[in-house]
């Protein structure tokens, strides 16, 4: 009679073995790989995420990368342009009116010119920029940051300005020089100036009047 | 005397009992150790998930984010650098027009038009002597910055006392770039 038990207790073993316990050893074993991939993937990721953030540290600690923040700043109000066309008027003795602007699209500006030619002898305020080491960023794939990120976008506003300015002839180019020279860029499209006409108050026939128009631009990040 | 046949107690083999008992413990071995595995495989699914899920987590958000942020400096600095290439320095012309216009000539009107490259500037001027034009003309021809110059619209004013006349003067690309203190 025990026999037919041992017999079934083996075909039971067997049948369990085959179908059950194997199974499940051979599913621990690619679970143990795939966790072990896993373990190596989010350890090079944090890696990844740690060399970018240390990246992205130098990066906003460069003295250049401050200046450029200031050439061509991120989502920065209108009235912060109005304020700094004011303020450069009025450390120049210019009197400035009219002003208008219009948001375009982003410029296309020709992609040549080499940036090898710097200012002899500027002065605090001029915007110079020194060739920045961007060279790390080579360290965490740039390539691969770029294929990747391409259609990320990262939208130029120009804004064009037009102003009217009225003062001395030696105020006006001042007032102009200040703005070619500030770390702010503007890009000039036009500059009109009319002189002799006297001022009525004071019987002055010196005061000239500047129509400017210029360009000045602001990023606009777009999150998709 | 009768022969009391008592029978005898059948005997079990050894072996078969053996066996039994034997494959009962492989039995009991082979469901304890597949209970354990799947409770194991279970547990390594669900890390797997926590993982992947961590993985995901940290690209999507943390990963994606900084790698724009580097994109983007890369970008702003590429697009300064560009504009910084074409930037221009309008003074420039005041400058050129102080030292190149006749003592002679009083200018009562002055535009100026940047394009991509260069700049053009157009100039209203008047002076008391015909001469003075002439010799402009002479100066505009010795200066090395200028592409092309144009004085047009010669003629006398309304009083009859002054000579009035426009310049156009374009500049060559050069010069508006980079100031050379």
């Amino acid at each position: 009679m025990k026999n037919i038990y041992t017999i079934i207790i083996i075909l039971v073993v067997g049948g369990l073995g085959f179908f059950v316990a194997y199974p499940q050893y051979q599913r621990k074993a690619a679970l143990d790989s795939e966790i072990e991939f896993l373990k190596t993937s989010l350890e090079s990721n944090k890696k990844y995420s740690n060399e970018l953030s240390s990246l992205k540290e130098k990066i906003e600690a460069k003295e250049e990368m401050q200046k450029i923040n200031i050439a061509l700043p991120i989502e920065e109000p209108i009235s912060e342009v109005f304020r700094f066309l004011e303020k450069q008027a009025e450390n120049n003795g210019v009197a400035i009116s009219d002003i208008g602007f219009v948001v375009q699209e982003p410029d296309i500006l020709p992609s040549e010119g080499q940036f090898s030619t710097q200012p002899q002898g500027t002065t605090s305020g001029e915007v110079v920029f020194s060739e920045p080491n961007f060279n790390e960023i080579t360290a965490v794939q740039t390539q691969d940051i770029l294929s990747r990120k391409a259609s990320r976008n990262f939208k130029l506003e120009t804004i064009k300005i037009t102003f009217r300015t009225k003062g001395s002839y030696q105020a006006i180019k001042n007032f102009i020089v200040s703005l070619e020279k500030s770390v702010r860029l503007i890009k000039f499209a036009s500059i009109e100036i009319e002189g002799g006409k006297k001022d009525e108050k004071e019987g002055k026939s010196d005061l000239l009047e500047a129509s400017i128009s210029a360009k000045v631009f602001n990023y606009k990040i777009i999150k998709k | 005397m009768a022969i009391e046949f008592i029978p005898k107690k059948e005997q079990t083999f050894p072996v078969e009992k053996l066996t039994f008992f034997v494959s009962l413990a492989i039995l009991l071995v082979v469901i304890i150790f597949s209970v354990f595995l799947y409770i194991s495989n279970q547990e390594k699914e669900n890390t797997k998930i926590e993982i992947g899920n961590q993985i995901i987590q940290l690209q999507s958000q943390k990963i994606d984010e900084l790698e724009s942020q580097v994109l983007f400096r890369k970008i702003q600095l590429e697009k300064a650098k560009e504009l910084l290439a074409n930037h221009k320095f309008p003074s420039k012309i005041f400058d050129f027009l102080e030292s190149t216009l006749n003592k002679g000539i009083k200018v009562s009107k002055l535009g100026i038009v940047f394009d991509e490259k260069t700049a053009t500037a157009t100039i209203g001027a008047g002076t008391a002597d015909f001469k003075n034009i002439s010799l402009q003309e002479i100066n505009f021809k010795k200066q090395e910055n200028l592409d092309n110059f144009l004085i047009s619209e010669i003629k006398q004013d309304t009083t009859g006392n002054n000579i009035i006349f426009s310049s156009m003067i374009k500049f060559k690309e050069e010069f508006l770039g980079f100031k050379e203190e």
